[in-house]
């Protein structure tokens, strides 16, 4: 998954980071608020998490910014401010979680995977295309009841393109859901991981579309 | 005494009525006492007159002998025991020798006893037998010879008494009248002169109370610098309460990262110093809470809120929040009852015990709230295991724990309690019709939506 967190409390910024990111997820982060309204304007993301006191505009204002723009990603509000009062302002605003500090970690893990399943349109945790199933929580990935090991890349690739099964993604934005980092868009990195996934599972478990991107068909 | 002066409209309607009346009651006293002496002054020119006409009818022929002419119409003067009465004198040295008499005196054969008249001038004076009478005793000259006669005149006094007595009567029952009259002037007057003063009580009290403050407009030009000066007063101490409220709220919310922080360090530790860690941080953050609770319903103000539309709000949460429950909750409360108390506490109540009752509810929520005299009952039950099972089933107080609850566990209900408290309200666990747990928060009603 590809995440964006919105916190000013640069220590709780960095713990939530690797927090994520060591449950696998791309993460980035951003303490201003102006540049995470742009953020959230400009990337794709499979989440937002949000803090609600921000320099620049506060959160509530990017909330309701993003979403009248039509910018549908979850957003997890994550704030100090735990008045049922501001639960509802927030949710009215247009979150679709709300989380008061301090939180327990895997509480946090489970309501963003939890949201993103969501907003994917499936009801179980488990993602399931055919006989590829793949568990989020587990980060592990069986095909025809069959475990197979996957590296980190690899695991993140394989499941962007299962949350959007039966869409084309581009190579930009699959970069972008598996690289924390800025990448060489013309490097064949993608290819590469691509391979290996077709490799490790079956051949046509991923569709290249010419000059466009690439597709995990759906199970119909 | 003092409750008679303990406001100022009735401090000055007391002294307006007690002047009036003391003005009305010593013109009255003036009046009758001018009007006593001119019945006096009327009576005395009446008997001057009488003397005069008294002394026209004496003859005296030229033997000396004096005779009293009677006109044929029969006066006071004439009738015995009218008490109107002359007595014609003549100086003889030191004794006065009576003469003549009229006849209400009777024959002055049979009844010669002289009357002790005033000399020179009308005087009260009262007879052997005590009647009071008003007359004098005077030098007369009588027709046909140079000698000088003593005439007394005298008619009772009681005449004037009485006529007195009337007009006393009629002017105290007027000025009676006209007392009532003017009090009830008096009253109304500084009742309507007052009315700035009464409605600046009356706004001054609702501030107290907390609902608003004193409006700015519609005073009179002498009040309005102190209205002026109360209103930036109570904004002073708004702005100064304010201030401390959010110095301390910032410093509780502050708190709340660097705990965030420490929990995530926690798992990290040695296993001796995570329990030690876990339950000082778990202490602060029940601290931080429900001082942060405390902080907010800290000011009990005079609003009040529709129950239904406010629930209502806490209902779209929860439908959020726990949106993959599916759960059915059912908000049964009369869209006319009404929170006397700030909607965001009823907020806090109902937010509580439905983030509890979500949790622990099987299928079905049903709220509802009944009116019971002055208060309101708001009851949230669910079908879920009941309160003896969740307590059995988590080992704790996790009935009273909020959404993430183990941080805050037994914290939720201590601040539901702490908020019925604030309003004087109370709240009671039982069981739902549903078969769970119901929990009943009595709170203060205000009127009714119509």
């Amino acid at each position: 998954m590809r995440l964006l967190v919105i916190e000013d409390d640069p220590a709780l910024r960095d713990d939530l980071t690797r927090v994520l990111s060591q449950h696998g997820d791309v993460v980035e982060s951003s303490g201003d608020g102006h540049e995470a309204l742009f953020l959230g304007q400009t990337e794709p993301w499979d989440a937002i998490v949000l803090d609600l006191n921000l320099p620049g505009i506060d959160g509530l204002s990017i909330l309701k910014e993003l979403r009248q723009n039509e910018i549908t990603t979850p957003i997890l509000i994550l704030s100090a401010r735990d008045t049922w009062k501001d639960v509802v302002t927030g949710l009215r605003g247009g979150a679709d979680d709300y989380m008061a500090k301090p939180f327990a970690p895997e509480e946090l893990l489970a309501r963003i995977e939890a949201l993103v399943r969501r907003s994917s349109g499936r009801a179980q945790a488990e993602i399931t295309i055919g006989e590829l199933s793949i568990d989020p929580a587990r980060k592990s990935v069986s095909f025809k009841g069959r475990d197979v090991p996957l590296t980190a890349f690899e695991f993140r690739a394989l499941e962007y393109l299962s949350r959007n099964a039966g869409m084309v993604i581009n190579q930009e934005t699959l970069i972008q859901h598996i690289y924390a980092q800025d990448m060489d868009l013309n490097s064949n990195v993608i290819e590469v991981l691509v391979a290996r996934i077709r490799k490790k599972i079956a051949p046509d478990i991923i569709k290249t579309i010419r000059g466009h991107g690439y597709s995990v068909p759906t199970n119909e | 005494m003092n409750e008679l002066f303990n406001t100022m409209p009735r401090r000055v309607v007391v002294m307006a009525v007690v002047s009036s009346i003391v003005i009305l009651g010593l013109t009255a006293l003036l009046m009758i006492y001018f009007y006593r002496a001119h019945e006096i002054r009327e009576m005395d020119s009446l008997l001057s007159q009488d003397t005069q006409i008294a002394v026209q009818r004496f003859r005296v022929d030229e033997n000396g002998a004096i005779t009293h002419h009677r006109t044929g119409t029969e006066t006071l003067y004439d009738r015995p025991g009218s008490d109107w009465v002359w007595q014609l004198f003549t100086p003889n040295g030191q004794v006065m020798t009576l003469l003549d008499q009229s006849d209400s005196l009777g024959d002055l054969s049979e009844h010669n006893t002289a009357l002790p008249f005033p000399v020179g001038r009308f005087e009260n004076f009262k007879t052997r037998e005590g009647l009071a009478m008003r007359g004098q005793l005077s030098e007369v000259s009588l027709f046909g010879t140079d000698e000088v006669y003593m005439l007394g005149i005298a008619a009772p006094s009681l005449h004037v008494a009485e006529e007195v007595e009337e007009a006393a009567t009629f002017i105290g029952s007027t000025f009676l009248g006209l007392g009532c009259l003017l009090s009830l002037l008096v009253f109304t007057v500084v009742r309507t002169g007052l009315k700035p003063l009464a409605r600046l009580q009356g706004e001054l009290e609702q501030m107290q109370r907390g609902g608003g403050s004193i409006s700015e407009r519609g005073w009179p030009t002498d009040l309005q610098p102190i209205v002026g000066e109360l209103r930036e007063l109570d904004q002073r101490i708004a702005s100064l309460i304010d201030r401390h409220r959010r110095q301390a709220s910032d410093l509780a919310h502050s708190l709340k990262t660097p705990l965030a922080i420490m929990s995530r360090i926690v798992p990290d530790l040695p296993e001796q110093e995570r329990a030690k860690i876990v339950d000082q941080t778990d202490r602060i953050t029940t601290a931080v809470r429900r001082n942060l609770s405390r902080l907010r319903t800290g000011a009990k103000t005079a609003n009040s809120c529709p129950v239904h539309d406010t629930v209502e709000d806490i209902v779209f949460a929860m439908e959020v929040l726990f949106r993959e429950r599916d759960l059915d909750i059912r908000n049964k409360i009369d869209q006319n009852i009404v929170f006397r108390g700030d909607a965001d506490d009823l907020k806090e109540i109902a937010g509580i015990l439905l983030d509890n009752a979500c949790k622990w509810a099987e299928t079905t929520i049903h709220i509802d709230c009944d009116c019971v005299g002055p208060d309101l009952i708001l009851a949230i039950g669910d079908d879920g295991p009941g309160m003896n099972n969740r307590r059995a089933a988590t080992g704790s107080n996790a009935d009273n724990t909020t959404r993430d609850g183990e941080f805050v566990s037994g914290i939720g209900l201590l601040i539901v309690e702490d908020i019925a408290e604030l309003y004087e309200g109370s709240v009671q666990l039982g069981q739902s019709h549903l078969g769970g747990a119901e929990i009943r928060v009595t709170l203060p009603a205000g009127p009714r939506k119509s």
